[in-house]
C-alpha cells in the first residue's frame, strides 16, 4: 500500500537559521500518527511545508505517491489542513462556511451539503448553522473548522494543535472525530503538546528536535530504544528532548 | 511621571497607543517626510503669506463671518465623522476595555480621557500644518490669527461630544448590535455631507447659478445679515479675546458636562457591547438552501459578495467612495442631455480616473483582506481563478453603479458613452490588476490606510499613472467628431490610442506572476 507521507531531506531555513534540517519521515496509510517536539522544533514547519503554505529549500514531499512539490494541486486535492486558529470567515455561517470550501476542493455540490449535515449534526453546529462565526466561542470555531477540513473526505489529514483552547468536552467529540477516521481509513497527522494524547491516540509517534527527528515508532517501540520499560510518553519525550535538564531551585 | 491611575497617566497611555499606532511602519522615514513637509510648508506658503498679510486686517463683514462659518461648519462634519466612527470603536472595538473596567478606576475618568484622546486624533493632524502657515503669519503681525488654532480645538471638542452623544443615543435606540452598523454609516454619510451638499445642484440638475456664486452675489447686497453669533467664529480666529475665550470656554464645558453625563452609562454600554461581540447571540444569516453551489469560481464570488455586504463597517467606508462617484456621474448625464459637447469628454475622462480609485479600493478588499488566506492556499483550487473571482466580486458593485449613467450617456452620446464605458473598464480593471498583483496582507479595518505591498509609493504611482493614460485615451475617444475639422478628426481619433498602449505597456511591465504572488501570501 501507498504511504500517506514521505518526506526525504526536506530542508527550511529562516534567515540562515534551519528550522528544519533534511528530514526524512514517512507516515503509513491509515494511522494516527503524533509529531511531536518542543517548541521551535519544526513542527509546524514541516506540516506547512507539507500543506503548501510554505516552500521548502530542499527535499522531496510525497503525499499518497503524488509529488507534491511537482504537483501541489494534486497532493492538495487528497489532504486537509486545519492550524491551530481556526480559519474562518467571521460574516459566515458554518453553511456557508462549508459551501465555499467545499467549492474549492470541487466536491460535487449535493454530496457536499449531505456531508455538511451530518458533520454539523455530529459536531453539535446544527442549531447554529444560520449563525455567523463572530459570534462563536472559540471551541465552536474549531469545530467548524475540522468540519471545514473533512467536508471533501480527504485521505490525509493534517492537524496543528488541534486540542488547544478547547474544553473537555469538545475535545472528547474531536478525539472521537479523529479515530472515526482513522477507523474510515484515512490518515491522520497531528501535532500536540497535550503528551497523553498523542500516548493514547496515535498509533505511531514521531519526535523532533531543531529540525530533525529524534525517534520514531510505537510507544512500545520508543520504550525499547530508551530501555525504560514502563515509562510513560512524558519520561521518554523528556529522555529524549532534554536529558539533563537541571530543575530549577 | 505621572501618580498611576491620574487623568494625565490616563491620557499618556491613550497619546503612546495613538502615537505608536500612527507611526507603527518605518517611524524613521514617516519623522522625516512629516518634517520635511512641515518645512516646504512654512517656506512656501507660511513666509509669503506672513510677508503679504502685514498690513492686512480681516473685515469683520458678514460676508467674512459667513466663509469663517462655513470652513468650520465643514471642518466640523469632517471631524464629526471621524469622531462618531471613533466613539463606536471606544464601545466596541477596545480590547482593552475590558482591563480598565476591572482596574479601580472610574469610568467617567476612562470615558473623559478616552473622549480627549478622541478628540486630540481629529486635532492633531490638520493644525499641525496650519500652525506651519499660521506662525509666520503671526510673527509678521498679527498673533492674534493663532486663535485659529484655538478655535479649530473647539470645534474637534464639540465634535467629539456629539460624536459620542449620537453614538450612544444610537446604542439606546437601537441596541448595541445596530449601532455599530448604522453609525458607521452615518459616520461615512455626514463625512461626505458637505460634498454632496456643494454638489446637490449637479446632482438635480439644477440650471441654476453655482451654490458660492448665488451666495457672493446676496452677501454683497445691502443690508445682508446672519443668524445672531455668527461673527463669534470670525472674531475668536482673529485673536479677539472675549470671542476666542467664549468659544474654546463653551466647547470646553460641552465637552465636559457630555462626558460626566455620560460616564456612568459608558460603563454599562461598553460591557453590553462587549457581550455582544464575544459570545453573544449571533446574527442569522441566510441558510444555505438546497444543493451547495459548484466550482471555485462561482463559490468565490458569492463568497466575497457576502462577505462585502455583510461587513458594515467596510461597506460604509465603501459607501463613502462611491458617493463622491455619484456626482460625477450625474454630471455626465446631465451634460449630455444638454448636448454639452465639449464638456462630456472631460467627464468621462474624470469618471473613468474615478472608477480606478474605487475599483482599487474594492478590490484589496476582496484581495489583501482575505481573512483565510492558508485556506486557499491548501487547497487544490488554483490561484488565478481564485483571484478572477475575486476581481469580478470587487467590480461587480461598481459596474451596477456606473452603469445607469453610462447607459443614459450612450443613448444620448454613443461615442462619448462608449468611449466612457470602455474608459472605466479599463482603468479599474488595471487598478484591480495592480492591486493584486501588488497586495499585502491586511485586516479590513485598516481600510482607511490600505498599503500596496514592497514598493508602496511607486506603485501609487504607477497606479495614478495608468489611470490618468487611460482617462487621457478616454477624453480623446470622447471627443465630438463635429466640432472638429475633417483633416484632423483620424488623427484626434487614432490618437487615443497612444495613451492607452503606454498604459498598457506599463501594466505589461508591472505584472508578477502567480508564483510570486503565492509567496508574498506565504510571507504574509
Amino acid at each position: 500500500m501507498t504511504d500517506a507521507l514521505v518526506l526525504r531531506g526536506l530542508s527550511k531555513a529562516f534567515a540562515g537559521k534551519p528550522a528544519v534540517a533534511s528530514l526524512d519521515l514517512t507516515v503509513r496509510s491509515g494511522e494516527l500518527y503524533a509529531l511531536l517536539g518542543p517548541n521551535g522544533a519544526g513542527k509546524t514547519t514541516t506540516l506547512r511545508m507539507v500543506a503548501g503554505l510554505l516552500a521548502p529549500d530542499a527535499g522531496a514531499i510525497s503525499v499518497y505517491g503524488v509529488d507534491a512539490r511537482a504537483d501541489p494541486a494534486g497532493a492538495k486535492r487528497v489532504m486537509a489542513w486545519a492550524p491551530d486558529e481556526p480559519l474562518l470567515y467571521d460574516k459566515l455561517n458554518p453553511m456557508e462556511y462549508l459551501e465555499f470550501v467545499a467549492g474549492l476542493w470541487g466536491t460535487d455540490g449535493k454530496a457536499a451539503r449531505r456531508k455538511a449535515e451530518e458533520l454539523l449534526k455530529w459536531l453539535g453546529l446544527w442549531e447554529q448553522r444560520r449563525q455567523r462565526c463572530e459570534g462563536f466561542s472559540r471551541g465552536m470555531k474549531q469545530k467548524v473548522a475540522l468540519a471545514g477540513a473533512l467536508i471533501h473526505d480527504p485521505k490525509l489529514l493534517i492537524l496543528d494543535e488541534p486540542l488547544t483552547g478547547l474544553d473537555a468536552a469538545v475535545a472528547r467529540q474531536v478525539k472521537d472525530l479523529l479515530q472515526q477516521r482513522v477507523r474510515g481509513g484515512a490518515t491522520v497527522i497531528l501535532t500536540t503538546h497535550i503528551l497523553e494524547v498523542a500516548e493514547r491516540m496515535a498509533d505511531r509517534i514521531g519526535i523532533i528536535q531543531n529540525g530533525r527527528l529524534l525517534a520514531e515508532g510505537t510507544l512500545a517501540e520508543l520504550r525499547a530504544r530508551t530501555g525504560e520499560e514502563g515509562a510513560t510518553l512524558e519520561d521518554l519525550f523528556l529522555e529524549l528532548t532534554a536529558p539533563d535538564q537541571p530543575v530549577p531551585a | 511621571m505621572f501618580a498611576a491611575g491620574s487623568l494625565p497617566w490616563l491620557m499618556a497611555h491613550e497619546m503612546r497607543l495613538a502615537w505608536r499606532d500612527m507611526f507603527a511602519k518605518r517611524p524613521g522615514v514617516r519623522a522625516v517626510i512629516f518634517g520635511v513637509a512641515l518645512i516646504v510648508l512654512i517656506l512656501a506658503v507660511g513666509l509669503p503669506l506672513g510677508i503679504a498679510s502685514r498690513n492686512l486686517e480681516v473685515p469683520i463683514q458678514p460676508v467674512w463671518e459667513a466663509i469663517a462659518d462655513l470652513v468650520l461648519l465643514t471642518l466640523f462634519t469632517l471631524m464629526l465623522s471621524q469622531c462618531l466612527a471613533a466613539a463606536t470603536m471606544a464601545l466596541y472595538g477596545r480590547g482593552d476595555l475590558d482591563l480598565l473596567f476591572s482596574a479601580p478606576i472610574s469610568p467617567r475618568k476612562v470615558l473623559f480621557v478616552r473622549c480627549l484622546a478622541i478628540a486630540a486624533n481629529a486635532y492633531l493632524g490638520i493644525p499641525t500644518f496650519i500652525a506651519a502657515v499660521l506662525i509666520p503669519v503671526a510673527i509678521g503681525g498679527h498673533p492674534g490669527w493663532l486663535g485659529v488654532l484655538g478655535v479649530m480645538a473647539a470645534v474637534a471638542l464639540l465634535a467629539t461630544s456629539l460624536g459620542l452623544l449620537l453614538a450612544m443615543s444610537l446604542f439606546r435606540v437601537l441596541g448595541p448590535k445596530r449601532t455599530r452598523a448604522v453609525a458607521q454609516v452615518l459616520a461615512a454619510l455626514i463625512g461626505a455631507a458637505f460634498f454632496l451638499a456643494a454638489q446637490y445642484r449637479n446632482i438635480t440638475g439644477s440650471d441654476q447659478v453655482p451654490l458660492f456664486t448665488e451666495f457672493w452675489a446676496k452677501a454683497q447686497a445691502p443690508g445682508f445679515h446672519l443668524f445672531p453669533f455668527a461673527d463669534l467664529p470670525l472674531r475668536a480666529m482673529v485673536g479677539q479675546p472675549i470671542p476666542l475665550a467664549m468659544v474654546m470656554g463653551g466647547s470646553a464645558l460641552v465637552f465636559a458636562a457630555t462626558t460626566l453625563w455620560l460616564g456612568g452609562r459608558f460603563a454599562a454600554d461598553a460591557a453590553a457591547a462587549s457581550g455582544v461581540a464575544a459570545g453573544g447571540p449571533a446574527k442569522a444569516g441566510r441558510a444555505v438552501a438546497g444543493d451547495f453551489a459548484q466550482g471555485v469560481f462561482a463559490n468565490t464570488v458569492r463568497k466575497e459578495l457576502k462577505l462585502l455586504l455583510r461587513d458594515i463597517a467596510m461597506l460604509s467606508q465603501i459607501l463613502l467612495r462611491l458617493l463622491y462617484l455619484l456626482p460625477l456621474g450625474f454630471l455626465l448625464a446631465r451634460q449630455a442631455s444638454r448636448h454639452a459637447d465639449l464638456l462630456i469628454p472631460a467627464g468621462a475622462a474624470a469618471l473613468a480616473m474615478m472608477a480606478g480609485q474605487v475599483a482599487a479600493s474594492l478590490v484589496w478588499v476582496t484581495v489583501s483582506t482575505e481573512e483565510s488566506p492558508e485556506l486557499l492556499l491548501s487547497s487544490p483550487a488554483p490561484l488565478s481563478v481564485l483571484h478572477r473571482a475575486k476581481l469580478v466580486a470587487a467590480l461587480a458593485p461598481l459596474a451596477v453603479l456606473l452603469a445607469p449613467p453610462l447607459a443614459y450617456v450612450t443613448w444620448l452620446f454613443p461615442q462619448a458613452g462608449l468611449a466612457a464605458i470602455a474608459g472605466c473598464a479599463a482603468s479599474a480593471l488595471a487598478a484591480g490588476l495592480l492591486s493584486m498583483w501588488y497586495q499585502k496582507p491586511a485586516k479590513r479595518g485598516d481600510f482607511r490606510r490600505q498599503r500596496r505591498g514592497g514598493q508602496g509609493f511607486w506603485i501609487g504611482m504607477a497606479f495614478l499613472f495608468t489611470s490618468g493614460m487611460f482617462a487621457l485615451a478616454t477624453y480623446l475617444a470622447a471627443l465630438p467628431v463635429s466640432l472638429l475639422f475633417p483633416v484632423v478628426q483620424v488623427p484626434v481619433a487614432v490618437s487615443a490610442i497612444i495613451p492607452l498602449a503606454v498604459g498598457a505597456v506599463l501594466l505589461l511591465l508591472l505584472r508578477r506572476d502567480e508564483e510570486h504572488i503565492i509567496e508574498i501570501i506565504r510571507a504574509g
